[in-house]
């Protein structure tokens, strides 16, 4: 029913609404500020900031992040069909097994170029630089 | 290797390198002291790394000293290898513009440590890649250990 | 400041019962900082051992509420133990307007507080109130972790004895 959301409706408008009393009207009415603009500046343990707070970001949470999004939505697909297949039979299974399939082959394809590796050296045993007598 | 030993060794290659002897009623230690140039120290210190009867691997300390009259460095060598010790005093007149050739590519410890004794005393070691101050603000003037040193006010006093 | 705050507790204080409201609130906002008081742990020198050993756990700084933060932006206190040299003293300043208001300072040991047994030196900075405005100073050289703690407890009452009230008429009335 239409009217069941709107109990939905009515929580998220009450709940984005006080947060953002709290946050954007209240706070800014009731706390202290010393007016300095040094609070302002990025931290760096008390010396000037050298640069800008921004850096790029390391693309590998990135690649994680999308394999997540992939497999999570496997697993959504994975739950109506689990309820239901029963009843719907061999030919549900089949199916649902296909697309576990091609996803799996996606997996064995991410896992062997390398994508699911942190790091990138390749030996624990890594010799040491020698000093050496100059 | 005995101090006569390092003595004969160092003198066969630098002629000019004299020994300090003990004066009666110094305290000190039996080391070898030995007087050295200031335009020679980067060879004479070379030789005794390199060289493998005396093989001085080990800077222990680099410092220096204010005679009023003159700047004294004093450099302190250990050898790990024959477990020997040595050390140099080199007389620095120059009060206005003192320097020196820097042992930082023979022995890396010696890095900080000239950048100390610059920084405290104003002697420069030329040939370092990084000669600035290391312990005090990078903008202060003069030189506090030096005993003519006169610490000027500011608002933190 | 806030304007609730600037203008506010003036006029709640005429309306009935309103003087009553201020210091029931005063009592319980202050009662809520002076139990949470996060210090940004600032150990210059020796007075540094002395507070980890009052964190740590035969001291124990946990309970009074007491939490070190690493950084200035999630501190409210910053414990300055140790010698202030010449060269550290800007940057102790900048880490003390980086900190969100309301904030506190305690000096910790005789070198923060007035320079100390290195009161002659060239390089140190005499006491660390030429920077920063001190609220609580602790004597000592190092103070006992009992004694850094007792500065603590100092800080708390004067947390204690803020009155929203008084500091408005502060603000409104102009410097005499």
């Amino acid at each position: 029913m239409v009217s069941q959301y709107g109990y939905v409706l009515l929580f998220a408008v009450f709940g984005l609404g006080f947060g953002a009393l709290n946050i954007l009207i209240l706070s800014p009415l009731l706390r202290f500020t010393s007016g300095d603009q040094r609070q302002k500046i990025a931290y760096e343990c008390g010396m000037e900031p050298i640069g800008t707070p921004y850096v790029p970001m390391d693309i590998r949470f990135y690649l994680y992040a999308l394999l997540f999004v992939v497999f999570d939505v496997e697993s959504l697909f994975l739950f109506p069909w689990a309820i239901v297949f029963r009843q719907l039979g061999v030919f549900a299974f089949a199916d649902m097994s296909v697309f576990i399939a091609v996803l799996f082959l996606g997996l064995i394809y991410t896992w062997k170029r390398g994508a699911l590796r942190w790091s990138s050296t390749t030996s624990l045993e890594a010799p040491l630089s020698s000093g050496g007598e100059s | 290797m005995t101090s006569a030993e390092l003595l004969a060794a160092v003198q066969a290659k630098f002629p000019d390198v004299v020994e300090i002897p003990k004066t009666a009623g110094q305290v000190r230690g039996d080391e070898l002291y030995l007087a050295v140039a200031p335009a020679k120290i980067a060879e004479v210190c070379r030789f005794i790394r390199l060289d493998p009867s005396l093989s001085f691997d080990f800077l222990s300390f680099l410092t220096s000293i204010d005679w009023k009259t003159h700047f004294e460095v004093v450099y302190y060598f250990v050898s790990t290898l024959h477990h020997h010790k040595l050390v140099f005093k080199v007389k620095v007149d120059d009060r206005i513009n003192p320097e020196i050739p820097s042992v930082t590519p023979i022995w890396p410890a010696a890095d900080w440590q000239e950048r100390e004794v610059f920084d405290l005393m104003g002697i420069r070691f030329s040939g370092h890649y990084n000669m600035r101050r290391i312990l005090l603000p990078d903008d202060w003037e003069g030189f506090p250990l030096r005993k003519d040193y006169v610490a000027k006010p500011d608002r933190y006093d | 400041m806030g304007i609730l705050l600037d203008k506010g507790p003036l006029y709640v204080e005429h309306l009935p019962g309103g003087s009553i409201f201020l210091t029931a609130a005063d009592s319980f906002i202050n009662w809520a900082r002076k139990s949470s008081i996060w210090p940004l742990t600032f150990g210059l020198a020796c007075c540094a051992i002395e507070m980890m050993a009052s964190y740590a756990s035969k001291y124990d700084f946990d309970r009074f509420g007491v939490i070190p933060r690493p950084t200035p932006r999630q501190a409210d206190l910053m414990i300055i133990a140790g010698t202030v040299t010449k060269k550290m003293a800007p940057r102790i300043e900048l880490l003390y307007h980086q900190m969100p208001e309301p904030r506190f300072v305690i000096s910790m040991g005789s070198c923060s507080n007035s320079g100390g047994p290195y009161f002659d030196a060239y390089s140190v900075c005499k006491g660390v109130d030429k920077v920063i405005p001190v609220d609580v100073y602790v004597p000592g050289c190092p103070p006992r972790p009992e004694a850094l703690q007792q500065g603590v407890l100092t800080l708390q009452r004067k947390i204690q004895a803020y009155s929203m009230l008084a500091a408005a008429k502060r603000k409104a009335e102009p410097v005499a």
